[in-house]
C-alpha cells in the first residue's frame, strides 16, 4: 500500500542552525496524524517543507508515489490551515474559499456549488457574504478549514489551528475538526504542542524532539509505552524518584528510597545500582490505610497542598524528602494539608529508562 | 511565525534574485544622484577656479584655507548655528504644552488637533514663510493695528532683519516639533504613570520621574530634526532676511549662483555635510541610531 | 483639584495661542488675497476676486503652475514605482545589509535640499551635462522617494507574509498574488505615499532653485522671482489658491478612502 504522504530522510538546516534531522514518515490515506513535540523540535518546518513553503537541505517528499520536491507551492494540491486563519481581509467569506477554484480554471456554477458544499461541512451556511473581521474566531478559523478542504486537496494540512482560540472554543473545534476530517477523509497531518489536542484527535501521534522523531505511534502506545523519558515526561503529569535497588530476584525489584521506604517495582530487565524511576500522577493513589496487596506497595506521606477540581482532585504529597503529586477522582472529602497519608502505587506504574 | 516565513520566502524558489532586482532600481537612482554627486562635491571643494570663472581640476588647498582665513565664514557658520539652537530651544518651550495636550486628550479631540497641526505643514514651506510679509510689514497686520490703537507713532520695522528670521524659523519648526514630542509622549503607557500616582507622587512628580523620561526619544528625535533643518534653510532667511542677515544658506546660495565661485560653494555644503555628519553620528550614539530612523518616519 | 483643573485650562489656552500662531498667518494671505486696495496691506477695503482672476489669466504664472504639476507628477510616480519596489523587497525578505539599505534609501531626508542642489548641479557639470527638464525631474524623485519608501514598507509590513503563503497554498503563484493579495491591501499605503511625494515635490523650492533649466519656472521658484519685487498681489492670490490646493487634496484623498473603505465593507 503506498502512503498518501511519504517523508524520506528529510533535513532542513538554516546555516549552522540544523532545525530537522533525517526523518522518515509514512501516512496511510486517510489517516490523521498529530506531529507533536515542544516549540523548537521541527515539527512546523517539517510541516511548511511538506506544503512547500520551505526546501528540504535533504531527503525526498513523496505525495500520492510522486516526488514532490521540486514542485512550487502553487502547483501542490495541498490544503494549509494556518495558525491565524490567514484569510483575506478585503475579500468575504465567499471569494476567501473561492479563492483557490479561481485558479484551477473550475466554473462559476461549479464553484458556488463546491463553497456552499464546504460551507454546510464547516457549518457555518449563511456567512458567506460577511468579511472576516466581522466573524468570531471561531467562525473565521472554521472558514479557513473550509477554503482548505473546497479545493479538494491530495493532503490536508494544520498549523497549530486552535493554539489561538480560548479554552472552551478549543474544545468544540477539536470535536469538529475530527468531525469533518473524517467526513472527508483525507489524509491530515496536525501540528501541535498541546499533548491533549493530539491525543484525542489523532489515529497516529508522531513526536518530536530536537528535529528528530522521538517516538511514533498511537496515542495509546505513546501515553502508556513510552519508549523515552522524554515521550515519558510530554504526556501527563509525572513524578520524578531516585532510589538504590537492594533486591532484583525475580519480576519485581525493591527499592529503597531517600529516607528508607521500600518499593516494589515491576521490571522486564533486570534492575541495579542507582535507578531514576518516573511515576504517572494518575497511577497512583492517596490513602489513608492502605490495603495491603501483593501487586502494590505504598509509602508515607503528608499532604502539603490539594488541589479540587470537581470531579479530581491533585494532591502535592511530601514523602521520602520530595514532592509526589497524585491525581484521582474524588472519593468522599478531600484530604486536607497536614494530614498524614500513604501513597499506594502498583508495581507496575513505575516507567524506567 | 513572521521569522519563518520571512525566511521560507527567501529559501523560495525565486532565490536571492527577486530581492535585489526590486530594490536595484532605487538604490541605483540613489547612487547616481545622490552619491555621486556628494563625491562630486567634495572632488570640487579642492579644484582650482582660474580668474575666468572656468575651473580646472588642479588640486588646491586654498578654498580650505579660505574657509580658517575668512572670518566671513566662520561668523556665518556661528550665526546659523545660533539660529539652529536658539530656534530648537524655543520650538522646545512653545511646543511642549500643545504636544502634551494632544497625548492626553480624549480621542476625539486629538484627532482634531492632529489634523489641525498637520494643516500647516501641508501648506507650502514658500507661503508659509512669505505669509509674515504682510503681517509685519510697514503697512502689515501688526503695524497698523498698533498705529490704530495709537501704541507707536511710526510703523516698527519688523521685517527684514534676525527677528523675523527666527520667527519664520520657528513658525516653520514649530508642527515639527510639537509632531515628534507627541510622538514621543504618546509612546508612555498610561498605566506606568498610573502605578507612580498609586504610589504616592503627584502630577508633577510623576511627569518629571515618568513620563518626560520615556517620551525623551520623542523630544531629542524633534530637536535633531529642527536643528538639522534650520541649518540648511534658505529660504527663511532669504525672504524674511534682510541686508543684514546672511545665513549658510544665504550663503551658498550667492556662492554657487551669483558668484559662481563652484569651488567655494562645494567646500561649504562639504562643510555643513560634515557637520550633519557629525551631529548624526552623536546623537546615534547617545540615542541609538533606530530612533533616527523612526524620527525621520514621523 | 482645582489646581489640575486651571492647569488643564492654562494648557488649553496655549496650545490655542500656539495653533493661532502657527496657521493665523496663512488665514492673513488667504484674506489679502481678496482685498481689493491697492498697495496690497493692511487695512483691507473693496473685497474682489480681481486678483485670482489676474493669477488665471496670467500666461508666465500658469506655465508655472502647469510646470509644477508635472514634475511633481513625473516625480511621484517614478518614485512610486521604484520605492513600492524596493518596500517590498524590504518589507519581505531578510536580506543581507538591509539596514544599509534602509538608511541609503532615507538618506535623502537627512541632506538640506541646499546641498542637494548644489552636489546635483556641480556633477551635471562634471558629466558635462546642461541642465534639462529630465534632470530637473530625477533631482525631485530622489528627494521624494523616502516618503514613498516609508510610507509603503510600514504598511506593507502589517500586511502579514501569511496572507501571500495561504494564496500561493491555494494554488496562486507570485504574481497573481501580488494582485490580488498584496496591492489590495498596501493600496492605501502606496497612494499615501505617492500623495506625499507630489505635495513634497510641489513645494520643494531650494534645489529646484540650483536645478531649472533657463526659461522653467515652478510655482515655487516663480513666486520667489516676484518677491524680489517690491508688492505683488497676485502673489496673494497665488498664495490663497496654494493654501486652497493644500488643504483641500489631502481633506479630498482621506474623504475618498473612507468612502472606498466603507464600500468595501458593503460589497457583497
Amino acid at each position: 500500500m503506498t502512503a498518501d504522504i511519504d517523508i524520506r530522510g528529510v533535513s532542513k538546516a538554516y546555516g549552522q542552525n540544523q532545525v530537522v534531522h533525517g526523518i522518515d514518515l509514512a501516512v496511510p490515506s486517510g489517516q490523521f496524524v498529530a506531529l507533536l513535540g515542544p516549540s523548537g523540535c521541527g515539527k512546523t518546518t517539517t510541516l511548511r517543507m511538506i506544503a512547500g513553503l520551505e526546501q528540504p537541505s535533504a531527503g525526498d517528499i513523496f505525495i500520492r508515489g510522486k516526488r514532490i520536491n521540486d514542485i512550487e507551492v502553487h502547483r501542490r494540491n495541498i490544503g494549509l490551515v494556518f495558525q491565524n486563519h490567514a484569510l483575506f481581509p478585503h475579500k468575504t467569506a465567499f471569494d476567501n474559499i473561492a479563492f483557490g477554484l479561481k485558479y484551477r480554471n473550475v466554473a462559476k456554477p461549479e464553484i458556488e456549488r463546491r463553497v456552499k458544499r464546504a460551507l454546510e461541512i464547516v457549518r457555518l451556511p449563511h456567512v458567506e457574504d460577511r468579511l472576516p473581521r466581522q466573524l468570531s474566531g471561531g467562525q473565521q478559523q472554521r472558514i479557513a478549514v473550509a477554503r482548505a478542504i473546497v479545493i479538494e486537496p491530495d493532503v490536508l494540512l494544520f498549523d497549530e489551528p486552535l493554539s489561538s482560540l480560548d479554552a472552551n472554543l478549543r474544545e468544540e473545534m477539536r470535536g469538529e475538526l475530527k468531525r469533518i476530517q473524517r467526513t472527508l477523509g483525507i489524509t491530515t497531518i496536525f501540528v501541535t504542542h498541546d499533548q491533549s489536542e493530539a491525543l484525542s484527535m489523532a489515529d497516529h501521534v508522531v513526536l518530536m524532539h530536537n528535529g528528530r522523531i522521538e517516538q511514533a505511534g498511537t496515542p495509546d502506545e505513546l501515553y502508556n509505552w513510552p519508549r523515552s523519558e522524554f515521550a515519558a515526561r510530554f504526556f501527563g503529569d509525572v513524578n520524578e524518584i531516585s532510589g538504590v535497588v537492594i533486591d532484583n530476584a525475580g519480576e519485581t525489584a525493591k527499592v529503597r528510597l531517600a529516607e528508607g521506604a521500600v518499593l516494589q517495582v515491576a521490571s522486564q530487565s533486570p534492575l541495579s545500582g542507582d535507578v531514576k524511576l518516573l511515576l504517572r500522577a494518575e497511577r497512583a493513589r492517596v490513602v489513608r490505610t492502605p490495603i495491603a496487596r501483593a501487586d502494590a506497595s505504598s509509602i508515607e506521606g503528608t499532604v502539603a497542598s490539594s488541589d479540587y477540581f470537581g470531579m479530581l482532585v491533585r494532591y502535592t504529597v511530601e514523602s521520602q524528602g520530595q514532592r509526589i503529586g497524585v491525581l484521582q477522582p474524588l472519593e468522599g472529602s478531600v484530604f486536607r494539608p497536614g494530614e498524614a497519608v500513604q501513597i499506594q502505587i502498583p508495581n507496575n506504574a513505575w516507567i524506567r529508562f | 511565525m513572521t521569522g519563518a516565513s520571512q525566511a521560507a520566502l527567501q529559501a523560495s524558489t525565486t532565490g536571492r534574485a527577486l530581492p535585489l532586482a526590486l530594490m536595484a532600481p532605487a538604490l541605483a537612482i540613489i547612487a547616481f544622484y545622490v552619491i555621486v554627486p556628494l563625491v562630486c562635491l567634495g572632488a570640487y571643494s579642492f579644484w582650482t577656479m582660474l580668474p575666468d570663472g572656468t575651473v580646472v581640476r588642479d588640486f588646491t588647498l586654498e578654498t580650505w584655507q579660505s574657509l580658517v582665513t575668512d572670518p566671513f565664514y566662520g561668523s556665518v557658520l556661528l550665526d546659523t548655528f545660533r539660529l539652529a539652537f536658539v530656534s530648537t530651544v524655543i520650538c522646545v518651550v512653545v511646543g511642549y504644552g500643545p504636544a502634551y495636550l494632544m497625548a492626553s486628550a480624549a480621542p476625539k479631540w486629538r484627532g482634531v488637533l492632529t489634523i489641525l497641526l498637520f494643516l500647516p505643514s501641508w501648506i507650502s514651506y514658500l507661503v508659509r514663510t512669505m505669509s509674515w510679509l504682510p503681517v509685519l510689514g510697514k503697512n502689515g497686520l501688526v503695524n497698523t493695528a498698533l498705529l490704530g490703537a495709537g501704541v507707536v507713532e511710526q510703523p516698527l520695522p519688523l521685517l527684514y532683519n534676525h527677528f523675523t528670521v527666527y520667527l519664520g524659523l520657528v513658525h516653520y519648526l514649530l508642527p515639527i516639533m510639537i509632531l515628534n514630542i507627541y510622538l514621543g509622549l504618546a509612546t508612555v503607557d498610561p498605566t506606568i504613570v498610573a502605578a507612580a500616582r498609586t504610589l504616592g507622587a503627584n502630577a508633577r512628580q510623576a511627569f518629571l520621574a515618568v513620563t518626560f523620561p520615556l517620551a525623551l526619544p520623542g523630544l531629542s528625535a524633534g530637536c535633531l530634526l529642527c536643528f538639522i533643518l534650520s541649518l540648511g534653510t534658505f529660504v527663511t532667511p532669504q525672504i524674511l532676511g534682510g541686508p543684514g542677515t546672511t545665513y549658510y544658506g544665504n550663503l551658498v546660495y550667492d556662492t554657487i549662483l551669483h558668484q559662481l565661485d563652484w569651488p567655494t560653494g562645494a567646500m561649504l555644503s562639504v562643510v555643513i555635510m560634515v557637520l550633519l555628519i557629525a551631529l548624526l553620528y552623536v546623537y546615534g550614539r547617545f540615542m541609538g541610531l533606530s530612533t533616527v530612523l523612526r524620527a525621520i518616519k514621523s | 483639584m482645582i489646581r489640575a483643573r486651571l492647569f488643564r485650562y492654562a494648557l488649553a489656552a496655549w496650545t490655542v495661542l500656539v495653533y493661532v500662531f502657527m496657521l493665523a498667518p496663512v488665514v492673513v494671505i488667504v484674506l489679502l488675497a481678496f482685498n481689493g486696495a491697492p498697495g496690497g496691506n493692511f487695512p483691507i477695503s473693496n473685497l474682489t476676486f480681481d486678483w485670482f482672476g489676474k493669477v488665471l489669466t496670467d500666461k508666465t504664472l500658469l506655465a508655472s503652475l502647469r510646470t509644477s504639476f508635472i514634475l511633481a507628477a513625473a516625480a511621484s510616480s517614478i518614485a512610486t514605482v521604484v520605492g513600492v519596489a524596493a518596500a517590498y523587497a524590504l518589507a519581505r525578505y531578510r536580506i543581507r545589509g538591509q539596514t544599509v539599505s534602509e538608511l541609503v534609501l532615507t538618506m535623502p531626508l537627512l541632506i538640506p535640499h541646499l546641498v542637494m542642489g548644489v552636489a546635483l548641479l556641480l556633477s551635471f557639470r562634471l558629466f558635462g551635462l546642461s541642465k534639462n527638464f529630465g534632470l530637473l525631474v530625477m533631482g525631485h524623485v530622489v528627494i521624494v522617494l523616502p516618503f514613498v519608501v516609508l510610507t509603503t514598507r510600514h504598511q506593507l509590513q502589517s500586511v502579514p507574509a501569511v496572507l501571500e503563503e495561504a494564496a500561493w497554498t491555494l494554488g496562486a503563484n507570485r504574481l497573481q498574488t501580488m494582485r490580488e493579495i498584496v496591492l489590495p491591501l498596501a493600496l492605501p499605503a502606496i497612494l499615501t505615499g505617492m500623495l506625499f511625494a507630489f505635495m513634497a515635490s510641489f513645494d520643494e523650492v531650494t534645489a529646484t532653485l540650483f536645478w531649472r533649466p533657463p526659461g522653467t519656472e515652478t510655482v515655487q521658484t516663480q513666486i520667489m522671482a516676484l518677491l524680489q519685487f517690491e508688492v505683488d498681489q497676485r502673489i496673494d492670490a497665488l498664495g490663497a489658491l496654494l493654501v486652497v490646493f493644500s488643504v483641500v487634496v489631502p481633506f479630498a484623498a482621506l474623504l475618498v478612502a473612507r468612502l472606498l473603505s466603507s464600500r468595501q465593507a458593503n460589497k457583497t
